[in-house]
């Protein structure tokens, strides 16, 4: 307490605290705020000056921005029909609720829509498509042959030192060109985006040209169409297998007949697993190429380097202040 | 020596030792108020489990993660399963005190606030002091800090940090154990709140060895902004956390997360989004409720209100003396200022009543930067002290050489 009685007592009395009249004799040349806004606003040409430059490269930016054309299409997303483990109440539905004892485990909320998605970020995916298309040239305009032998990173001349930084920071600097880079490229230019008041899904991929846009959603929507096909193809057939070794093991009628009901149930999914039927989804609309391009932003292109330059140019024009008045 | 001044009430000498009787009394008296009717028109689930002090089937899985892995519990900063076990115990220790009884339990949560309030009010210049007693008085962080919540423990810990900022400009730099406790407390509950306390204790330690103050300070900032920039990646992936925790996360959490107020529109859209929309999402996280929002509960009005009057307040107190005021301050107060509100306005923008409870964590820090730290005066009795210092060095130095 005694403590907490000193700091009040030795903080300036309210008369202290008016600001006219009290200043300690040994303090000097107080740096305030009058006095550096006196002097930033004697400076105003300067920050004027970075201010122009900034906007001037935000323009710069926006000139140099290559709008991308957007091939579009409508897509209804189908409800997976007759997944394993969906129906509990049904015989198979409490036949297979036993599979997880046995290692066989399902996710039954995933569409194949979701599925179809994903595999757009997978590496199996960008291999097939590579193996089938030949993306890597299209895209990356190098060979996957060449790409393989190139391994040491290209010079960058007079940006070595920003490489140098990057590694001594451990941040990501040049690496070989692989199908994980294929892969990237697909998923960040296929996009997919929910049509409004509307179960639909509105799919798109963006180009610089519109012809190979439209190419490139149609490609890659069908083969993935086509990749989780034939993954749940295998999928069947490998339940299938597995149930016929149950079925000539399996001595119990109930059980049989559940495990023939079962196979049934195997050989109408497989049906629908049919080429030319709808799987992931329905089309609602084709594929067209909007008029629209992509367009830039002005409030990111022009507005953040304006006002970091006017922040910068503040900052510079108030440290030189301050190292020269303080 | 000053005299401490007296506090005049229709000309009568109020000591502040009444004062502090009176805001102790204040507080219970919106504790108890808040129990009856707030509580009951907005659903704060927490306040519930915290009175209980019975740590539900929801947080032993995180109880027995805290037992398996103490330190790696305390660095979960999302998590936030090990401080509200710590909050829970804290309330049934006073379950036990107090037999249950919700109002004194509140009350006893609000003590930890109140004591932590005294103690910054008893290390601000007597005449700033009643700037901040009233500043501190505002209805939400009165109700926020009065009932069974982790703001009471969160304001007690600020209160104590700040004023240990305080008492640094007054010469006492060296800490005590009350500060590192609250040091610890803080990192433990707001983590994020580091980087605000740590560079102005930093700042406020390093200038008072050197001359150019307002260079120093400048630095540091710019020091921490490289800071920011180095961990932009970190920053940005925290902040869509956040925001992931509102849109996704469980109904039945406290007046916020996931509750019927929530936000429906994501506020970040793309990564940038976290750094450009800073400036809109500081003002949300600071006011709460948005214009259109107001007009939708009795709650959001006063809620509102309070923060454009003490937005109003804060800027008319720094706009009077703008032009007397050191730079350095200035500098120091910006900063500060920047590095609480930045990491905290992820949690305030996707629910107003969520905001607000948020910014009863930190609202204090706001407060004395503004109405305390932002003063020539204050400035100019710490640049005379270690002046006076410096030369007595110096003097006693040149003493002994010439012995």
């Amino acid at each position: 307490m005694t403590d907490l009685k000193q700091t009040a007592d030795s903080y300036p009395s309210d008369a202290d605290q008016t600001e006219s009249s009290h200043k300690p004799e040994s303090v000097e040349g107080v740096l305030d705020i009058g006095f550096l806004a006196a002097k930033v606003a004697r400076a105003w040409w300067f920050i004027l000056l970075i201010v122009a430059l900034g906007a001037a490269k935000g323009m710069w930016n926006m000139h140099i921005f290559t709008p991308m054309s957007v091939a579009k299409m409508i897509v209804a997303p189908i409800a997976n029909q007759g997944d394993i483990g969906q129906s509990r109440a049904s015989v198979s539905g409490a036949v297979f609720g036993i599979l997880p004892q046995f290692g066989v485990t399902t996710v039954s909320k995933i569409t194949n829509f979701d599925r179809m998605m994903h595999a757009f970020s997978t590496i199996s995916f960008a291999e097939r498509l590579q193996e089938k298309h030949n993306l890597i040239q299209s895209i990356f305009e190098i060979s996957w042959e060449e790409a393989q032998k190139n391994t040491t990173p290209p010079p960058l001349g007079t940006f070595e030192w920003r490489r140098k930084i990057d590694l001594f920071l451990n941040m990501p600097t040049w690496s070989p060109l692989t199908m994980e880079d294929l892969a990237g490229y697909l998923s960040s230019r296929f996009m997919v985006a929910d049509v409004p008041n509307t179960n639909f899904k509105e799919v798109s991929f963006t180009h610089e040209d519109p012809d190979t846009a439209m190419w490139f959603l149609w490609t890659l929507y069908s083969e993935a169409t086509e990749y989780i096909r034939e993954q749940d193809q295998r999928e069947l057939e490998q339940h299938r297998e597995y149930l016929e070794r149950r079925l000539a093991a399996t001595r119990i009628i109930e059980l049989r007949q559940a495990l023939v009901g079962l196979l049934a149930n195997q050989a109408r999914k497989e049906m629908t697993l049919q080429k030319g039927l709808p799987f992931t989804g329905r089309v609602i609309e084709p594929p067209y190429v909007s008029k629209y391009k992509t367009r830039p932003k002005p409030l990111t292109m022009v507005g953040v380097p304006t006002f970091l330059a006017f922040v910068l140019s503040l900052a510079a024009v108030v440290g030189f202040v301050i190292i020269r008045n303080e | 020596m000053a005299r401490v001044p007296q506090l005049s009430f229709f000309g009568a000498g109020l000591g502040w030792g009444l004062v502090y009787l009176f805001l102790f009394l204040y507080r219970c008296l919106v504790s108890v108020l808040g129990e009856t009717f707030v509580l009951r028109l907005t659903s704060i689930a927490d306040t519930g489990t915290y009175q209980s002090g019975v740590v539900s089937e929801v947080y032993q899985a995180a109880a027995q993660g805290i037992s398996d892995d103490f330190i790696g519990a305390l660095v979960d900063v999302h998590g936030g399963g090990f401080t509200t076990i710590v909050t829970i115990k804290i309330g049934a220790i006073f379950n036990e005190l107090f037999f249950g009884n919700p109002y004194l339990i509140n009350i006893g949560f609000q003590t930890f606030t109140f004591i932590g309030l005294i103690y910054l009010l008893h290390s601000t210049a007597p005449a700033l002091r009643l700037r901040l007693l009233v500043l501190t008085m505002l209805p939400s962080f009165t109700l926020w800090t009065s009932i069974a919540s982790k703001e009471s423990i969160v304001a007690a810990s600020v209160a104590v940090l700040t004023a240990y900022l305080i008492r640094m400009y007054d010469g006492k730099v060296i800490p005590g154990l009350h500060h590192v406790v609250a040091a610890i407390v803080l990192f433990v509950f707001k983590p994020y709140y580091g980087v605000a306390f740590a560079y102005g204790i930093t700042t406020t330690f390093v200038s008072q060895f050197i001359r150019r103050k307002a260079l120093v300070s400048l630095l540091m900032g710019i020091f921490t902004l490289v800071g920011l920039y180095t961990f932009h990646e970190q920053f940005v992936r925290y902040s869509l956390v956040v925001q992931d925790a509102f849109i996704i996360a469980t109904p039945t959490h406290v007046g916020g997360w996931g509750s019927r107020t929530t936000r429906t529109e994501p506020f970040f859209v793309e990564d940038i989004d976290v750094f450009i929309k800073a400036p809109e999402g500081i003002i949300r996280a600071f006011f709460g409720p948005t214009i259109p929002e107001v007009s939708t509960s009795v709650l959001h009005l006063i809620t509102f209100l309070e923060g454009v009057v003490l937005a109003i307040a804060l800027a008319f107190i720094v706009l009077k003396s703008i032009r007397r005021l050191p730079v350095y301050n200035a500098i120091l107060g910006i900063f500060m200022a920047f590095w609480i509100l930045l990491p905290s306005y992820p949690f305030g923008v996707m629910n107003p009543g969520t905001a607000i409870r948020y910014r009863s964590g930190y609202i204090l820090l706001i407060i004395v930067v503004f109405a305390v730290l932002m003063s020539r005066p204050l400035y100019l009795n710490w640049v005379e002290r270690t002046t006076r210092r410096s030369t007595s060095t110096q003097h006693v130095f040149m003493s002994s050489t010439r012995i």
